[in-house]
């Protein structure tokens, strides 16, 4: 699923400042995205316009070259999937259940599961790795099995590109990783485009082929990650230097050794 | 000295301890300070919930604070000694034009005061305790009535007549009223009755009111039984199935019409046009047009 | 519990089947009062005939289609603002309906086709102030719309309360009112309404899987095609004109709506593709029982209907919420 953004403008009702200011650019179908940019820089409002939840003061939205405002919100689904920061469900959901939710754009006003309905959520369940949870309460989950239902959920809905916004922000080191993982075997294997908001540069410079760096709601850079993450970019755009270096294929992007002053902390001293 | 209160003492704070304490003593002075009023040369009397009020000998400057004690004070002929009634205090027209203290459930403290009462007239169930606790606090005498029977009526009409000086005539107006409740026509059967008092819902008064004793005296009987309360609200059903001879409505206006629509089209008393609109302030009020209600009532029921 | 139609109908049969007896229970027995037998075998008897179908069988219905009502909005009231304390009188609509009702009472007409009339129009005029009032950019914002229906309820609960000084007589009524009474309603008014409501019960259900779909969040909701706002805004339009019908008949009976929905959660979960019609039949039983043990307790004195259904659903609830714990 190609993606295109041409001079898009969003402020939120009531807020005089522009969330997003003419912010354009492209990427190919099957491509992993990552956005950056420090908090507040419109990364969450980005992501809500490329999935449809948000409309545009100005501008507009492509994907596969058709625009967003001409097609349904049920058309819409189907293309596009939308998987939020850390939900806080107002009761207890079965996995499965959440996951078949996903099928909505396919079902009728009862949501009904066809066997064609029950097969995608299986596959998507598989997937996603979360077979094993199948039957268990969401609340009763970790937060990164959590993640991983909404992630079955997003492939549910079989859709050609999945949009997360900060999937990994509460989550330790290992289930980041596992994320991510899950994340690049999708793109990889089923040639999904991921677009996905993330805090973590290393990660985002690791597993992204594309990246896009917002700064104040503007665009500051954006194309392919190898040239986006650079350590000038990053150094203005977030306005902290760092250091990156290349581990066979791990990108480590790390904050620049100045930036921790030396103390002499008799704490630290054993 | 400083205004600002120190929380630790301080020799010279002790000067500023002493003013606080010294105006917290004469605040509590206070409302011993309330002018005195002439406390009349008066009879003690034991009242209807059992207060032994102290009451003056010839009250001049009486407030009633409900109707039916303003008719009986007007026909004893005590009218002149009274110095406030209710705004419902319509009979006779002579009180009309006496002085208004507001309402039977919040009558005004302030115009009652107003008035330098010397006496407090007062119902048990019609009027609030805390106003007849806030006028003795004030120094007033306020005596309650509480007649809930024929008997009682006539008791408490020529209880009064004692209290304002007028017994004999309190005598006479019992005896006519006694009279007008004797002097009836005996009906052949005793015709059952149903007072409505209101229709949706159906609300009625149940048995142990004086109502009781109007509708015997003029020959016939209360069809709803005696229950926890006095003006109960009444099934539906349960007046189908009582099925009345005759319904009262005491009211100024005519009851809804939707009400002889529905199921009631079949009662006794709506088929044989046995529904009858009476003066609610001689059926309501305690006092002496009772016997008029008696009087009335008996006529309507002559076959 | 994962929803299969297969669950659903057999629910059904079984809620309906339980159903039957208990609305035949309500309607035949009246303790005090004419036997079943009499009932029965006197169908030619006009005041017999006069009890069953004028008196008895609206009143009954009229608790199912109250009970329902109520228990229907309380539950999609609950989803709309995300708040499990809300109720349909949260909204201020009761006192709408009250104040309307008593209005004319004050006014000196006293006809209760007035107070009908005033009732629905006071409930009205609530509903618009506060549907305006919780609009923010043209969205049903959920706080706004809870806190100004608190307050409009608050100022006309205020103009009630001022109302009693100038109600001398009409008193009784305007509390009877406040209490409410499923007989106030004749037949021809229960029989037009119940097909209504039962109408708008089913426009309820086509957004019941949206609504389930509105509990896993707004914006997922809305991301994965369902059109949010608009439902939030219809939804309000059906509670609205579910809580105005239920009191400017039976007056405000509560708990009802505050209640079923959270006993039906315990067992049913949160798929309104099962608590709607289950609510409805829940709260349209728990209200026509209340209603029989208000008439049968002291006939022909009647007890306030409001105060039986909390006597008999707050020690059930509390009991299905201690053993929920265990």
């Amino acid at each position: 699923m190609s993606f295109r953004l041409n001079s898009v403008s969003f402020h939120y009702p009531g807020l005089k400042f522009h969330a997003l200011d003419q912010v354009s650019f492209d990427f190919p179908a099957g491509s992993f995205i990552s956005v950056v940019g420090a908090n507040g820089s419109g990364k969450s409002t980005l992501l809500k316009l490329l999935c449809g939840i948000l409309t545009p003061d100005s501008g507009s939205v492509f994907f596969d070259g058709r625009e967003f405002s001409s097609i349904s919100a049920g058309e819409r689904a189907k293309n596009v999937a939308y998987v939020p920061q850390k939900q806080d469900l107002l009761f207890n959901m079965v996995v499965e259940e959440l996951v078949s939710t996903g099928r909505t754009p396919y079902l009728s006003w009862m949501g009904l599961l066809s066997e064609h309905d029950q097969i995608q959520i299986d596959s998507a369940i598989k997937k996603a790795d979360i077979s094993h949870l199948k039957g268990k309460p969401i609340a009763q989950l970790s937060g990164g099995e959590q993640q991983r239902v909404w992630i079955a959920r997003a492939l549910a809905q079989q859709a050609g590109c999945i949009i997360l916004d900060e999937p990994t922000a509460h989550l330790d080191l290992k289930h980041q990783i596992e994320i991510f993982r899950l994340l690049k075997d999708l793109q990889i294997q089923t040639g999904c485009t991921i677009i996905t908001a993330c805090h973590d540069l290393t990660l985002a410079a690791s597993f992204s082929t594309h990246a896009v760096i917002l700064r104040c709601g503007q665009l500051y850079k954006s194309g392919f990650a190898s040239a986006v993450l650079t350590e000038t970019a990053i150094r203005e755009a977030f306005e902290i230097p760092v250091t990156i270096r290349q581990e066979n294929d791990f990108i480590h992007v790390q904050v620049a050794a100045s930036e921790f002053r030396t103390y002499s902390d008799p704490m630290t001293k054993p | 000295m400083e205004l600002r209160i120190k929380f630790l003492p301080t020799e010279r704070d002790f000067s500023q301890r002493f003013f606080i304490a010294f105006l917290l003593f004469a605040l509590a002075l206070l409302p011993s300070c309330s002018p005195k009023k002439e406390v009349k040369p008066g009879i003690t009397v034991t009242d209807a919930i059992g207060h032994d009020v102290s009451v003056p000998i010839r009250p001049e400057k009486i407030i009633s604070l409900a109707p039916n004690i303003t008719e009986i004070l007007f026909a004893i002929g005590a009218g002149d000694q009274i110095a406030g009634v209710t705004d419902f205090c319509t009979f006779p027209d002579a009180a009309k034009s006496k002085p208004k203290t507001g309402g039977l459930t919040n009558p005004n403290l302030e115009a009652m005061l107003q008035l330098q009462p010397d006496l407090i007239l007062v119902t048990a169930d019609g009027n609030p305790k805390a106003i007849s606790d806030r006028a003795k606090s004030a120094g007033i005498p306020v005596f309650t009535i509480n007649p809930s029977s024929w008997d009682q009526i006539l008791a408490t009409i020529q209880l009064l007549g004692k209290l304002t000086g007028h017994e004999i005539q309190a005598d006479s107006v019992v005896n006519s009223m006694t009279e007008k409740a004797e002097n009836l026509t005996i009906l052949p059967v005793k015709p059952s009755i149903f007072v409505l008092l209101n229709e949706k819902p159906l609300i009625s008064a149940a048995k142990g009111s004086f109502l009781d004793d109007i509708l015997e005296k003029a020959g016939g009987f209360n069809v709803v039984p005696s229950g926890p309360e006095r003006y109960p609200v009444i099934n539906q059903e349960g007046l189908l199935k009582m099925n009345p001879d005759v319904i009262l409505w005491p009211s100024e206006v005519d009851p809804d019409p939707e009400l002889f629509k529905g199921p009631f089209k079949n009662l006794k008393a709506v088929k044989s046009g046995k529904v009858f609109k009476v003066n609610p302030d001689l059926y309501l009020r305690p006092g002496p047009r009772v016997a008029d209600a008696v009087a009335d009532l008996n006529s309507r029921l002559q076959p | 519990m994962t929803f299969r139609v297969n669950t659903l109908l057999l629910h059904l049969s079984v809620w309906i089947l339980v159903l039957i007896p208990v609305f035949l229970f309500c309607l035949f027995v009246q303790p005090g009062s004419v036997s079943v037998q009499m009932l029965l075998n006197g169908f030619d008897d006009p005041i017999l005939s006069s009890i069953l179908w004028e008196v008895r069988l609206p009143r009954v219905i009229n608790g199912l289609m109250t009970g329902g009502a109520l228990a229907v909005s309380g539950l999609v009231l609950q989803l709309i603002v995300r708040n499990p304390l809300a109720e349909p009188y949260i909204l201020g609509i009761s006192s709408g309906a009250s104040f309307g009702a008593i209005l004319p009472l004050i006014l000196g007409a006293s006809l209760f086709s007035f107070q009908i009339g005033g009732a629905f129009t006071g409930a009205v005029l609530v509903m618009v102030v506060v549907y305006f009032t919780g609009l923010r950019y043209g969205r049903i914002d959920n706080g706004r719309l809870l806190l100004g229906g608190v307050m409009m309820g608050a100022f006309v609960s205020a103009l009630i309360f001022m109302s009693f000084t100038f109600l001398g007589d009409g008193l009784r009524t305007a509390i009877t009112w406040l209490m409410g009474n499923l007989s106030l309603g004749s037949s021809s008014v229960i029989f037009t309404l119940f097909p209504i409501i039962l109408l708008i019960i089913l426009l309820v259900y086509r957004y019941s899987y949206a609504y389930n779909l509105i509990l896993t969040g707004e914006e997922v909701a809305s991301q994965v095609g369902i059109p949010v706002d608009r439902i939030k805004k219809v939804s309000y339009l059906y509670v609205s004109a579910l809580t105005a019908l239920a009191v400017c008949v039976s007056g405000i009976i509560g708990f009802v709506g505050l209640v079923i929905p959270h006993i039906l959660r315990r067992f049913y979960g949160f798929d309104h593709r099962y608590l709607i019609p289950f609510s409805f039949l829940g709260g349209g039983m728990l209200l026509m029982i209340a209603d029989w043990i208000a008439r049968a307790a002291l006939f022909p004195v009647e007890l306030p209907v409001g105060a039986i259904t909390a006597f008999l659903g707050a020690p059930f609830f509390i009991a299905l919420m201690r053993k929920q714990s265990t």
